[in-house]
């Protein structure tokens, strides 16, 4: 049998444990197999029993404020299941998965910015070094088969470490641009600020950290999970003590 | 950047980074000049005068002199290359700067120059933010 593991990150204020525990409720909800959830964070409290939580330190090898949420990829190689997901907080799945938790990955999986246009806003904006078209909310691996990513950080962390302001950056001008990313397929995740504020396919994005790591962002209201429309199902989700 | 051009002539074949203005680099050559032109912008994959790599990350061969048009967008190449480099580079703080260059003192301990020859700084058209320029080396 197939085991399976989901891990989540949780620290600083910005979301507090509701987040990790829904998280864990509409994946129980919307995933049909058995799975193991952990929370890697700097503060328990409010978690359900039924999550394994780990330090958050345990992913921190570098003292960095660069590369926001770096520790993502120290997922990678570390006690992996058969099948390795990592799932962000400001995320909701409200359709069925079980298939995207099942299927084979022949590489690491991230999400592609379907819905915004690449040409004018990513490619259009490249040379300037603020495009970024992938994102790293909900991510895929079969185990062993992210290695060479986390290899290529290691090797080169001083300069990424001065390049990048975010992982997503990272992934997009670094691992994009040279073809080493797999990416899910069009019509599976949304965005529900870019998108009409509304639930589309299975699996909905909340990212609003682009928003404050950089300056002068003049965009749509962007709303938060727990202020958002359909924030009665996020409460719904709930996977007990 | 006319500012430039004195330091430019005294070589023969120049690695140009970064460098967006097809007008200054086609006035380089005009000075037979040898340029590469080497830039990670993607939208620059298919023109044939542009060696589309990413100098930082990608395994890219320099000449001796390199010249630097926007050190703020990228680690400094004197940290990865020895040679000789005219740099660069703006305090505009721009969201995908990654380095603001503040001083010319800035622009010198980045790239780990060990001798200047020289260097000036310069307001932008509108005033808003400065450029620095160096001309030096780490040999």
């Amino acid at each position: 049998m197939t085991n399976i593991k989901i891990n989540c990150l949780k620290w600083g204020t910005k979301y507090d444990s509701d987040y990790v525990n829904r998280t864990y409720g509409g994946l129980l909800k919307h995933c049909q197999i058995p799975f193991h959830f952990v929370c890697y964070t700097d503060d328990s409290k409010g978690i359900s029993s039924k999550i394994e939580i780990k330090d958050i330190q345990e992913l921190r090898p570098y003292d960095t404020k660069r590369v926001f949420t770096y520790e993502k990829l120290f997922l990678i190689d570390n006690d992996e299941y058969d099948k390795n997901f990592w799932i962000d907080l400001d995320v909701l799945v409200h359709e069925d998965i079980t298939e995207l938790i099942t299927r084979k990955h022949h590489n690491i999986t991230f999400i592609w910015n379907y819905w915004n246009n690449y040409e004018e806003i990513s490619l259009f904006n490249y040379g300037r070094g603020v495009s970024c078209h992938t994102n790293s909310s909900f991510v895929a691996w079969d185990k062993g088969t992210a290695s060479w990513l986390l290899k290529y950080t290691k090797e080169n962390w001083e300069k990424i470490k001065w390049t990048y302001k975010s992982l997503d950056k990272y992934l997009f001008y670094q691992h994009h641009r040279t073809g080493g990313l797999d990416l899910w397929e069009n019509g599976l995740f949304s965005n529900y600020n870019k998108e009409n504020y509304q639930l589309k396919n299975k699996v909905t994005l909340f990212n609003t950290s682009h928003l404050y790591n950089n300056k002068g962002m003049k965009e749509i209201k962007h709303y938060e999970l727990h202020e958002s429309s359909v924030q009665e199902l996020w409460k719904s989700y709930f996977p007990g003590s | 950047m006319e500012k430039l051009f004195p330091w430019v002539v005294n070589h023969d074949k120049i690695s140009i980074l970064c460098c967006p203005s097809f007008k200054f680099i086609k006035t380089l050559r005009g000075l037979d000049i040898e340029i590469d032109n080497i830039n990670y912008d993607i939208n620059f994959r298919d023109m044939p005068s542009v060696m589309c790599n990413d100098f930082v990350f990608d395994n890219v061969k320099l000449h001796t002199c390199v010249l630097h048009y926007n050190c703020e967008k990228t680690y400094p190449v004197g940290r990865m290359h020895q040679g000789i480099f005219i740099l660069r580079g703006d305090d505009k703080e721009h969201n995908g700067d990654c380095n603001p260059i503040h001083s010319i003192d800035k622009l010198i301990d980045d790239n780990e120059l060990t001798e200047v020859f020289d260097s000036f700084e310069i307001q932008s058209k509108n005033k808003k933010y400065k450029h620095y320029c160096v001309y030096g080396t780490n040999i």
